[in-house]
């Protein structure tokens, strides 16, 4: 039962990085209507952000994850204006090669300045990097563990969650990406500046990955070529909300979160597992139920 | 145009057929039929149903309930590529030429895929004859997206035409045409029916509906309001009531 | 006019190409580093071919990324038979392979027939990393890492193994070319177009959708397994390589999309570019590769064919 609750725990706080990264991509793929493969990219230059400025300048992840979001949205930004603007609205396959040659591109020069080190995870560990261990019914050995930092991140994410909804629904930026996505033209002709709202857009989509990048550099060793593998989990679990679907994107990466957690614990060999598991949930979905799990 | 009599076999039966989008009734228990060798006009309001039920009646949409008949067969889940085959052609309101095809592309695609089997030299040669017959010769290595209006919507009556069809549908055929431009649609649609071709056409301009209609039905809601004559249905109450304003833009 | 040019590209790339490919070995045999050559003939020869059976696809308008995952299975399924179990010869192991992959392939293509685009491209892309783990973690078949070592066809000669992977290449030229010029050529533009319309003019789009995935993938699925005989090793991470998915991917758009020319010149393009970058440069040269493919893109978005139709052009007009 224990094993069970601990899986269910270290699954929820798994899914909060998911979440912002996830969402990030959505709004590419939503608003700007770009497929962007070089996503996860994005989100290594966070975590490189976050390692760097602490080894060197001791500041704190927790705070990098805004700075880096910040510095990542113009970088975004810039990318948006040299490349991806001139993809717009050309076939998807053009769209899908130019970001991966972005991808390339972005994780090889990463490689080139890592040199030699093939990971990095931070040292010293910050002090919030140890686990609390809750006993269960008063009984020491039906104890779980949480690691604080990933409880910490995962409220962190559900807090930048919470805002994005926020200025989604509350600002005028936010509703005029709400407006482009519905209807582009429709937008521009009640006073949206599309391309603007694009650019803001694109840079928002990746400062969220990076802000996840960041959180990562705290729980996990971080290498040159991270960002693929979460460029592709979070086209998966946006195939999996439905395309357009930012509230079945928390839902499906908290479903696949746990999944994860799960086929890890119980299969035997299972860690290696459980990336060929999440695939193949998706592929059925896709085959299934295409238009999504969740409900809009 | 009054002594039109509907005493020709009928080609294509529509029997009580209804398509729901949810709650949404595009069309609702609609029953009608074409004879052979007529032009058959759809009238009624936009959202009335109308490129729904050419939706249902080329096997686009599947239906909620009811049935169809092309002659005496029964082809109401008959997949649309056979029904093709089969002899039912169709345009689309919004025109949905292949764009990376030449003119002459797309007439051929048209030409091979309609008949059950035909070799690609025929469909070619057919393909040419088409293009030459519906004076598009002269643009037939041209992009088809580079073509002005009137020439798309004759190259999509040219596709259509190309898969041999003995019914064909045509949605909107009219709209955007200049004068001189629809007074040349209708006398190839006459022409095309005078081969032995019946149509179907659905249609917002009331002159061009008058000049080649042989026959016209009204939709509204889902529903058939009326069907008659040309005469017989811009005189008839209901019709008058649905149209009550629209009647002076046309 | 357009198509008149296009044709005269392709014959002029035909014939000068094709007589440098035969007679290549034999302009090489007197220099050093013969083997070295006829090896990046050899790579050539493999992506060009995958990046054309990738097209063929392509044209129907369905973007795969399951070419890495059949690559790998046309692999494992004849080496598990042949070498591991020893239960078939080579050839038989071979063809029960072929079979077995396009058996797959079928399936695969069924179920995915009503994805478009995105959804398309991701489902193919999921049952490849699915394929992917599977024949990393049921070692007990596959040796997972660990890999399984192959002899090597045609004697370990290479100038044979060049020749071989020529003659496959020209017939999938020739069976490209075919499609380019039958029935199959006018059902995949409008599929690719539209489908709804598509069966409306009376394609049957799932028996041309579903026949084109299989017989691509088979084709993948060959070339995997001449891969992994002329290659003495294959591992998971060498066959279901989602990088000779990509790369067959940049090929073809390099070259230029919906041409039997157009994978062949990218193959040539990009591979002998990705040698000679990694020779000047010692690490990186991704990097340069990386900002080729986003040039491309950018600036050259109907590839190398579609400029070189646009130069003839600017010509003969002028």
């Amino acid at each position: 039962m224990e094993t069970f609750i601990q899986v269910i725990v270290n699954g929820v706080l798994q899914s909060g990085i998911y979440m912002i990264t996830t969402i990030g991509l959505a709004i590419a793929v939503g608003i700007v209507t770009i497929i962007n493969l070089s996503h996860g990219e994005f989100l290594m230059i966070g975590a490189f952000i976050g390692y760097l400025f602490y080894q060197i300048l001791g500041i704190d992840p927790l705070i990098s994850i805004v700075l880096a979001g910040m510095i990542v949205f113009f970088l975004g930004v810039v990318t948006y204006e040299v490349s991806m603007k001139k993809v717009l609205f050309t076939p998807e396959i053009n769209q899908l090669i130019l970001t991966f040659g972005i991808s390339i591109f972005l994780h090889n020069l990463a490689k080139i300045l890592a040199g030699a080190k093939p990971s990095f995870s931070l040292h010293p560990e910050p002090a919030y990097s140890k686990a609390w261990n809750i006993n269960l019914i008063g009984d020491a050995k039906l104890g779980i563990g949480i690691s604080v930092a990933k409880f910490i991140i995962f409220i962190v994410a559900l807090g930048i969650v919470i805002g994005l909804f926020y200025i989604l629904k509350n600002t005028k930026i936010g509703k005029s990406m709400r407006a482009v996505e519905q209807n582009r033209y429709g937008a521009s002709v009640v006073g949206v500046n599309v391309v603007n709202t694009f650019r803001i857009a694109f840079g928002i989509s990746v400062a969220l990955a990076a802000s996840a990048g960041v959180m990562l550099c705290i729980v996990v060793s971080i290498d040159p070529h991270m960002g693929f593998g979460y460029t592709l989990k979070a086209f998966a679990i946006i195939m999996m909300a439905g395309l357009g679907n930012l509230k079945g994107v928390l839902w499906a990466s908290l479903t696949m979160g746990i999944i994860e957690s799960a086929v890890g614990t119980y299969v035997p060999g299972g860690t290696g597992w459980s990336d060929g598991v999440f695939f193949l949930i998706i592929l059925i979905v896709l085959i299934v139920k295409p238009e999504g799990l969740f409900k809009k | 145009m009054e002594s039109y009599s509907r005493e020709k076999e009928i080609v294509l039966k529509i029997d009580k057929i209804s398509k729901h989008f949810g709650g949404l009734k595009a069309v609702d228990g609609i029953s009608f039929d074409l004879r052979n060798k007529e032009i058959l006009a759809v009238i009624g309001p936009n959202g009335a149903g109308k490129t729904t039920t050419f939706n249902l009646i080329s096997g686009v949409l599947p239906l909620t309930s009811g049935q169809i008949y092309f002659k005496d067969t029964e082809i109401t889940n008959i997949q649309p590529n056979k029904r093709c085959k089969m002899g039912i052609g169709r345009t689309f309101q919004i025109m949905q030429l292949f764009d990376d095809m030449s003119v002459l592309d797309n007439i051929t695609t048209g030409a091979i895929f309609g008949h059950a089997n035909r070799s690609l030299k025929e469909a070619k040669k057919k393909a040419e004859e088409i293009c030459e017959r519906l004076h598009l010769t002269e643009y037939k290595d041209y992009d088809s997206s580079e073509l002005p209006l009137a020439h798309r919507k004759r190259l999509e009556i040219a596709r259509a035409y190309a898969t041999g069809p003995e019914i064909l549908l045509l949605d909107e055929i009219m709209e955007g045409l200049n004068m001189v431009e629809a007074k040349e649609m209708v006398d190839l649609i006459k022409s095309i029916r005078d081969e032995g071709i019946s149509v179907i056409s659905i249609d917002h301009v009331m002159h061009t509906v008058k000049e080649m209609a042989d026959w016209v039905i009204v939709v509204n809601y889902g529903q058939m309001l009326t069907q008659g004559t040309y005469n017989e249905v811009v005189n008839s109450p209901e019709v008058i009531e649905a149209y009550l304003g629209k009647e002076e833009e046309d | 006019m357009k198509i008149e040019t296009k044709k005269q590209t392709e014959k002029i790339f035909m014939i000068g190409g094709g007589a440098l490919i035969l007679l290549f070995p034999l302009l090489a045999s007197g220099l050093q580093g013969t083997s070295y050559f006829l090896t990046i003939g050899k790579h050539i020869f493999l992506y060009a071919t995958f990046a054309l059976a990738w097209d063929m696809l392509a044209r129907t308008g369905q973007v795969s990324f399951a070419h890495p995952a059949f690559f790998g299975l046309g692999a494992y399924f004849s080496a598990i038979l042949f070498k591991k179990y020893a239960v078939m010869g080579l050839i038989p192991s071979m063809i029960v392979s072929l079979i077995l992959c396009m058996a797959i392939a079928f399936a695969l293509g069924i179920v995915t027939l009503r994805l478009k685009g995105l959804y398309f491209a991701i489902a193919t892309l999921a049952f490849t990393l699915v394929m992917q783990t599977v024949a990393t973690q049921l070692d007990g078949v596959t040796n997972g890492t660990a890999g399984i070592t192959l002899p090597v066809i045609l004697g370990q000669n290479d100038y044979a193994i060049y020749y071989f992977f020529v003659i496959f290449m020209g017939a999938i030229i020739f069976l490209s070319e075919y499609v380019q010029r039958s029935k199959y050529h006018y059902s995949f533009t409008a599929i690719r177009s539209n489908e709804e319309v598509a069966k409306v003019v009376g394609i049957d789009i799932v028996k041309d959708k579903v026949l084109i995935f299989t017989v691509s993938s088979g084709i993948a699925a060959l070339l995997g397994m001449f891969y992994a005989y002329t290659s003495n090793f294959i591992d998971p991470a060498s066959t279901f390589n989602l990088e000779i998915g990509t790369m067959g991917l940049a090929i073809a758009v390099l070259g230029g999309l919906y041409s039997t020319i157009g994978p062949i010149i990218g193959g040539f393009i990009l591979v002998v570019l990705q040698e000679v970058l990694s020779n000047i440069v010692d690490t990186g040269y991704m990097l340069v590769y990386g900002l080729v493919i986003i040039l491309v893109i950018l600036f050259l978005p109907k590839g190398v064919v579609g400029l070189w139709n646009h130069i003839a052009e600017k010509k003969k007009s002028s």
